[in-house]
């Protein structure tokens, strides 16, 4: 059920019984800029680190484990070009705990949105600090896991320099030395007054008393997001852009990227997915295969979509030495795809393993509560069932893709202690 | 075969032991999807073991895990393939102690149940299949070797347990790795994988009286004798423990230190059920210590002694149970410092807390509640034979049952202040 609480406030509520906790959602979503990423990561962690109310994060955890454990935390992501801060809420029905407990939450989660402890028009500046420098350290340990450091330097070299899609969603290191509190209180300021809201909430619980008592939250009319703008996509590099770095590391790391122009909620969007799974996107593929099962070469070797910025990724862990061999083969893997030599099995091996996926994630709360959003601020509806769209895939439409495919980016961590 | 109901959770589940000695248990849950796991007691520790004609038999560390890796393999074909076909995801993984195979699925419960059955009970080994999975598995060790993480976790558990197998990493090493070829995993196979020593988990959308049935009939064409259960030489040489490492530091390519203090228990629990109410009460009384709702956290939160990246855990396994405390951190010293703290006067400080453990024990309670959203979780709790035949709600009716004086008195059992240790990986200065 969908409601429209305010212009650009919009709320969806799934009634269900099926598990034994209710989930709650509540997104704020603004164009992401160079600046404001690193400045809404921040703030996020300052929300759920103290409130009028409760002062302090134990204060915070006091009461939620006096709520029969209830889970609350706030995070930022992106959809799109959208820079997302997202305050998610997961607590036990009624049933297993006491009665009213929706309504503590709801309750709970407006104090910690609206309620900051500030002091003076400043986050307490004790607060404040300290969050600033475990965000700072946060962004230090980074560096530390080289599949994750490499995956971002990655896109460091795929994106255009001009592009605010450079900076990562959870912001970076330099941009924070240059946050003051200022600033924090502006960004959330604007938060409220400006960003389009979604709330999604699913479990054992009534419309009419969400809506309810949503509707007391103080959130004005405000701009809804332009729909369209939220999909990314920009030029082709002519040549592909590289770069090596080298580390003292027992495994080296390589990563590329690949435009792809096709999108979510494309027509062509279900091939994609299909594509993806074939090329190194499940244990069915030929970079699986290929590379790892028949030449032993990596332990993984996968690929992954980036359905809102209209490429492709793939990663890999591998021996300095091998990296030519690994290049060729992950070339020979697109050549396959291009050209149809694939097999049957192999094909609708993939598709029954991503409808296995797919179904299962139903049963999956939190799983669905992220899809529903990220379908509410897109706007995207499916009129098929996902069994449907995927036996409309053929095989000519995977070499169709393929051959759409362009090399834009490498990145390789070199190692080999 | 017996049942059993739950009425509170509106749940009931069905149990027994197969004539060849399995253990079978199926949770039937409201969901689209089945998941099945069927485990070994056989993991990386369990390295020598008496053979038929009386030999010991010792394993190249690691050999639990490539077994793993293999069992999947037959001549010709593989196995995850024929899951594939049906439309269900399947993995496996070792720890110190089990070995699991699993698959899930939201169609064709019956068929992936009888290919489970089939390829972890017919082995087939071969000379390129393994030297080929050398490969796969080197990289996997390498992988972990440049996680800070991982050298972190294996490092203190190396310091725990200095004399035993547990001081390797579950995989092994590239070099004890190449000492394994199709005999040695055929031998560790006829030891460890005899139904005997076999259980089978299985929760989702079924019947589970026809199920069970199905089982007992399709498990008939593998065995229906008992045989003995595996012969190990012991889970642990050292198990009254006096010779931990005290302590161990590591150069590494990281931004700043990362330290991990460990407390090794050394209390033998022989029943049951006493033992998962001991683990309960040591569980909670670490939450009550340590987690973000103490003063203890928000102080040294305060002092920037831990932050975001601090955790605690306590493992308990066959023959093993200790408990980590790690944090990234540029105050090693006074972390360690403080755990110890904390530890000693814990004692004095529970005493007191009987509001706060009401609150703790409720949050624990919907905390395992919100847990019965997954199949996985359910039946991977209990998918050892560690605990006897409970399941996931016997724990929530022995959770809601513990007092503080039972944590008091697992304190006294579980805290010996010379059976810790630490390590620290420093970053790497250049020269």
């Amino acid at each position: 059920m969908r409601y429209q609480l305010a212009k650009g406030v919009n709320l969806q509520v799934q009634p269900t019984q099926k598990f034994t906790v209710t989930k709650l959602l509540v997104s704020f979503a603004t164009p992401q800029t160079f600046t404001n990423a690193t400045t809404r990561n921040l703030l996020a962690n300052l929300l759920v680190s103290g409130s009028q109310h409760y002062p302090s994060q134990t204060a915070i955890a006091r009461r939620l484990a006096d709520m029969y454990g209830a889970d609350l935390n706030a995070y930022v992501a992106r959809i799109g070009t959208a820079h997302t801060v997202r305050f998610s809420s997961t607590f036990v029905n009624d049933r297993f705990s006491q009665p009213g407990m929706l309504g503590k939450q709801l309750d709970f989660m407006r104090e910690i949105i609206f309620q900051p402890r500030l002091v003076n028009g400043r986050f307490d500046p004790q607060i404040w600090r300290v969050q600033r420098d475990n965000l700072q350290a946060a962004y230090q340990s980074v560096k530390d896991d080289k599949q994750y450091y490499s995956a971002q330097q990655l896109m460091k070299e795929y994106y255009r320099d001009d592009s605010p899609m450079q900076m990562p969603s959870a912001g970076t290191s330099e941009r924070l030395t240059s946050v003051d509190n200022d600033q924090t209180v502006a960004a959330y300021r604007s938060m409220l007054a400006n960003d389009q809201v979604d709330i999604v909430v699913i479990g054992d619980v009534d419309p009419e008393t969400v809506v309810a008592q949503l509707k007391q939250w103080p959130l004005a009319d405000r701009q809804a997001l332009a729909i369209n703008s939220l999909y990314y996509s920009q030029p082709s590099w002519r040549e592909p852009h590289q770069k090596i770095e080298h580390q003292s590391v027992m495994q080296a790391k390589l990563d590329l990227a690949y435009s792809l122009p096709v999108y979510y909620g494309d027509s062509s969007y279900d091939a994609m997915v299909v594509l993806n799974s074939l090329f190194g996107g499940s244990a069915y593929s030929l970079m699986f295969n290929n590379i790892r099962e028949k030449e032993s070469l990596a332990y993984y070797a996968e690929s992954s979509l980036r359905p809102l910025s209209g490429h492709l990724v793939v990663e890999t862990g591998i021996n300095a030495s091998t990296y030519q061999r690994v290049r060729q083969l992950i070339d020979e893997q697109l050549a396959k795809l291009r050209h149809g030599m694939f097999s049957d099995t192999q094909f609708n091996q993939v598709k029954k393993n991503l409808l296995n996926q797919y179904r299962g994630s139903m049963d999956n709360l939190s799983a669905v509560a992220s899809r529903r959003l990220i379908n509410q601020v897109l706007g995207v509806s499916f009129k098929e069932d996902v069994a449907s769209r995927l036996a409309k895939v053929d095989r000519q439409k995977i070499m169709d893709l393929a051959s759409k495919m362009s090399l834009q980016a490498i990145f390789f961590l070199n190692g080999g202690r | 075969m017996k049942e059993k109901t739950y009425p509170e959770f509106n749940q009931r589940l069905v149990s027994g032991q197969l004539d060849n000695g399995m253990e079978v248990v199926l949770i039937p849950m409201a969901f689209q999807k089945s998941y099945a796991v069927l485990t070994t007691d056989f993991g990386s520790i369990d390295q020598s073991f008496t053979n038929s004609d009386q030999k010991v038999v010792t394993l190249p560390a690691g050999c639990a895990h490539f077994l793993e890796h293999k069992l999947f393999e037959k001549e010709d074909h593989d196995a995850f393939d024929l899951f594939g076909e049906l439309g269900a995801d399947s993995n496996a993984f070792t720890s110190y102690t089990q070995t699991s195979y699993q698959f899930s699925t939201t169609m064709n419960l019956h068929r992936c149940l009888a290919i489970l059955l089939d390829f972890v009970q017919k082995p087939y080994f071969s000379t390129q299949g393994v030297k080929k999975e050398q490969g796969i598995i080197g990289q996997e060790i390498r992988m972990y070797a440049d996680s800070p993480s991982s050298r972190l976790y294996t490092g203190t558990v190396a310091n725990l347990y200095p004399n035993d197998p547990m001081r390797e990493d579950i995989a092994g090493t590239e070099n004890s790795i190449e000492k394994i070829n199709p005999d040695v995993l055929y031998s560790a196979y006829q030891e460890f994988y005899r139904p005997s020593n076999l259980k089978l988990v299985v929760a989702g959308n079924f019947d589970p009286h026809a199920l069970y049935d199905w089982l007992v009939d399709q498990e008939s064409q593998y065995s229906t004798t008992k045989e003995p259960f595996p012969k190990r030489v012991a889970n642990l040489s050292d198990p009254a423990t006096s010779q931990l490492v005290d302590h161990q530091e590591l150069l590494m390519d990281v931004q700043r230190p990362h330290v991990m203090m460990a407390l090794r228990g050394s209390h033998h629990v022989a029943d049951p059920a006493e033992r998962l109410r001991y683990r309960l009460a040591v569980e909670l009384l670490l939450e009550m210590l340590f987690d973000d709702t103490t003063d203890n956290f928000l102080r040294l939160y305060d002092q920037g002694v831990i932050d975001d990246s601090f955790s605690f855990s306590f493992e308990m396994e066959r023959g093993f149970h200790f408990a980590t405390w790690s944090s990234e951190t540029n105050q090693p010293q006074e972390f360690t410092q403080a755990i110890r703290e904390i530890l000693m006067h814990a004692q004095e400080n529970l005493a007191r807390m009987q509001d706060q453990f009401e609150s703790m024990q409720r949050g624990a309670v919907g905390r395992l509640v919100a847990s019965l959203n997954s199949p996985e979780l359910i039946a991977n709790r209990y998918s050892s034979r560690l605990f006897g035949d409970v399941t996931i709600y016997d724990e929530l009716k022995q959770l809601q049952s513990l007092t503080l004086a039972d944590l008091r008195r697992a304190l006294d059992q579980f805290i010996k202040p010379n059976l810790t240790t630490t390590f620290t990986i420093m970053p790497r200065t250049e020269r």
